[in-house]
């Protein structure tokens, strides 16, 4: 699904991100400078953003040139894993129970299982929540897990396998998640994701890592409210008596 | 409380700030009693350490008593007098279950950012940077501790806090680095940096076995502590051609064992000097190494170079090939502090060793900015600077 005009994209998903910001650039400099030359750059700010969010450019058209990937509805996947000091059982046991999953993937809200379907709420880190419903195919016995979204309305579709295999020696369990995914709006707004570090790849590792230490210690390592988290000014006051400047030797007079 | 807190380059004062709470239930507080400072302190001081913010309380080498305690604490109790290691490890990680508690798996909450650095990254650090996590440091009147069920160690009351404060960093340091030379009967050792994990490391090198120990230093009282606490045979390097004369006092087959104490920041006069320090002003490399490159080129064939001294990132001009065709074997690390603690304990108990020699300065932690310079240019004869929180 692409926004507004009909057109086939015939821009590629970096180069769209850029124009975005070229364009949104150019549109807040125009604004803040009010005059004749400002009426142009607004307009030159205004054609950037078009293309950059349509993702089709009418130049290029004319010119019969086309920078976009084929085929930009394909997903994207990732492979995370994690390993365990833990048994197999034991791990595969409590990644089964669903109302765990808030306490180690940070950006959920909550899970709510009604029969065989589970109702996410995931926070995005950006000011609001998106929601998806999602089934799951537990194998017991080969210990995996098969995920599905089943919402067609939902923003984010993905799908995927969870799989738990013995690590080799006596090195505990491994957890592997395979999974692809598709968001709305195009190859594009995911590959911007995952440049913001939003992306599913490196979510679901912290959260993986997170398990691991909810597994291994009962916790989860934090400085959170630890001095070093708080805003400097805020919190504390010199005591200016105490304050001594060290000189800096470490000029060049090593001899 | 008063901490001492990291505000720049060659920038560190004591401020007021808000006590610290505890945040999980293996968490305890500790009122610190007695606190040290480090040399690998200087390399954050010195700005040649990633990832310091402004308002960092600094210090890792630190004990006290408990105060508080979380639900999870079960073996220890309120007014219990502790040594804390500084690395901070959960014990039940699988580095942890092998008594690698420096690798702790668990214990750095910004483990993504040491992964990125280093591949897979170490344990949390007390008071050494968000890279090893932000835990506030032990320069202070109160620290938390986290796994402190598995950290704090109770030590007798009979024990001053010199006598075993050490425990929390550079007396298990020195022993490990000593430990790794794998020393056997007749061994020569040869230490560059009569600091104090210089110190520690020589003394253990002798409780270990080692025939004869070299140190190597240019501060007279360095090296007067190493000659007269730990038998060491010493050399100036201001004075003395130092591959030379080690070469002569080991019948020209080089010491069995080298060990770099010094690390990142070394000194070397001459050409050597002035171009490590020009391309560590650049930017062109992090570390300088003129110490380590020196032990590689006097050890013996098949010798054994062990690196306690503290290294950041890239160094250059790292003598690979006089390595390789040497044979020889190198050992390093950050300090496995929980497997030695106890042990080490049972020696001072026992009047064995009393690693207090290395202290020089006693002073008040208001004046720690004071006692970072007089540590840092080793005026006045410095050694080891121990800070009291409460004067």
């Amino acid at each position: 699904m692409t926004l507004g005009y009909r057109a086939e994209p015939n821009v590629n998903s970096y180069e769209r991100i850029a124009s975005s910001l070229a364009g949104l650039a150019l549109i807040t400099d125009a604004v803040r400078r009010r005059n004749l030359t400002a009426v142009v750059e607004g307009a030159i700010g205004l054609g950037l953003l078009s293309r950059g969010a349509t993702g089709s450019c009418q130049l290029y058209q004319a010119l019969g040139v086309s920078t976009a990937e084929k085929a930009s509805a394909t997903p994207i996947g990732f492979h995370c894993t994690v390993s365990l000091n833990k048994p197999i059982d034991e791990v595969f046991r409590a990644w089964c129970s669903y109302d765990m999953f808030p306490s180690f993937m940070t950006y959920v809200n909550e899970v709510e299982k009604e029969s065989d379907v589970s109702e996410w709420s995931v926070d995005t880190g950006l000011g609001f929540s998106i929601k998806w419903d999602a089934v799951a195919d537990v194998d017991e016995k080969e210990k995996i897990i098969a995920w599905q979204v089943v919402d067609e309305e939902a923003l984010v579709q993905h799908e995927g396998t969870v799989y738990f295999v013995e690590a080799p020696g006596d090195r505990g369990t491994e957890i592997h998640v395979h999974g692809n995914y598709q968001v709305i709006g195009g190859a594009w707004v995911a590959k911007l994701g995952e440049f913001l570090h939003l992306g599913p790849k490196r979510l679901i590792n912290e959260d993986l890592r997170r398990f691991k230490q909810m597994m291994e210690t009962d916790e989860i390592a934090t400085t959170h409210g630890e001095l070093s988290e708080r805003r400097v000014a805020k919190d504390y006051e010199t005591t200016a008596s105490s304050r001594s400047q060290i000189e800096d030797s470490a000029g060049l007079g090593v001899l | 409380m008063k901490a001492l807190c990291w505000h720049g380059t060659n920038d560190v004062r004591v401020d007021n700030v808000p006590d610290p709470k505890l945040l999980n239930p293996r968490d305890a507080i500790i009122e610190v009693t007695r606190t040290a400072i480090c040399g690998s302190d200087l390399h954050l001081v010195n700005g040649f350490f990633p990832t310091m913010k402004e308002g960092d309380i600094l210090g890792h080498e630190f004990m006290g008593r408990i105060v508080d305690k979380g639900v999870g604490v079960k073996n220890l109790n309120i007014g219990d007098r502790v040594v804390v290691p500084f690395t901070i490890a959960c014990g039940t990680c699988s580095f942890c279950a092998r008594g690698q508690t420096s690798f702790c798996d668990n214990s750095n909450p910004n483990a993504w950012m040491a992964d990125t650095f280093c591949g897979h990254g170490g344990s949390g650090l007390f008071g050494y940077s968000h890279l090893t996590g932000g835990y506030s440091g032990g320069q202070a009147q109160y620290v938390r501790v986290p796994f402190a069920d598995v950290g704090a160690l109770v030590v007798p009351e009979n024990l001053d806090d010199e006598q075993v404060l050490f425990l929390s960093d550079i007396l298990p340091t020195g022993y490990m680095a000593a430990e790794n030379c794998r020393i056997q009967k007749g061994d020569i050792v040869a230490v560059w940096g009569c600091g104090p994990v210089g110190l520690l490391t020589m003394l253990s090198a002798r409780l270990l076995g080692a025939e004869r120990i070299i140190a190597i230093d240019r501060f007279p009282e360095r090296l007067e502590k190493a000659k007269t606490f730990c038998s060491a045979e010493t050399i100036n390097y201001s004075d003395a051609g130092v591959v030379e004369l080690i070469n002569q006092m080991t019948g020209g087959r080089g010491p069995d064992a080298c060990i770099d104490a010094v690390g990142m920041e070394a000194h070397a006069h001459g050409i050597q000097g002035v171009y490590d320090n020009v391309k560590q002003h650049l930017r062109l490399q992090t570390d300088r190494s003129s110490a380590l490159r020196e032990a590689i080129y006097v050890c013996r064939k098949g010798g054994v170079v062990s690196i306690p001294g503290v290294y950041s990132g890239l160094l250059d001009k790292f003598p690979l090939g006089i390595a390789f065709n040497k044979g020889l074997e190198f050992k390093m690390g950050q300090t496995h502090v929980h497997r030695y603690m106890k042990p080490l304990l049972d020696l001072i108990a026992r009047g064995d060793i009393d690693p207090s020699f290395v202290i020089s300065h006693r002073m008040a932690l208001s004046d720690a900015p004071k006692a970072y310079e007089i540590f840092k240019h080793k005026q006045d004869q410095c050694v080891k600077v121990v800070l009291d929180p409460a004067a």
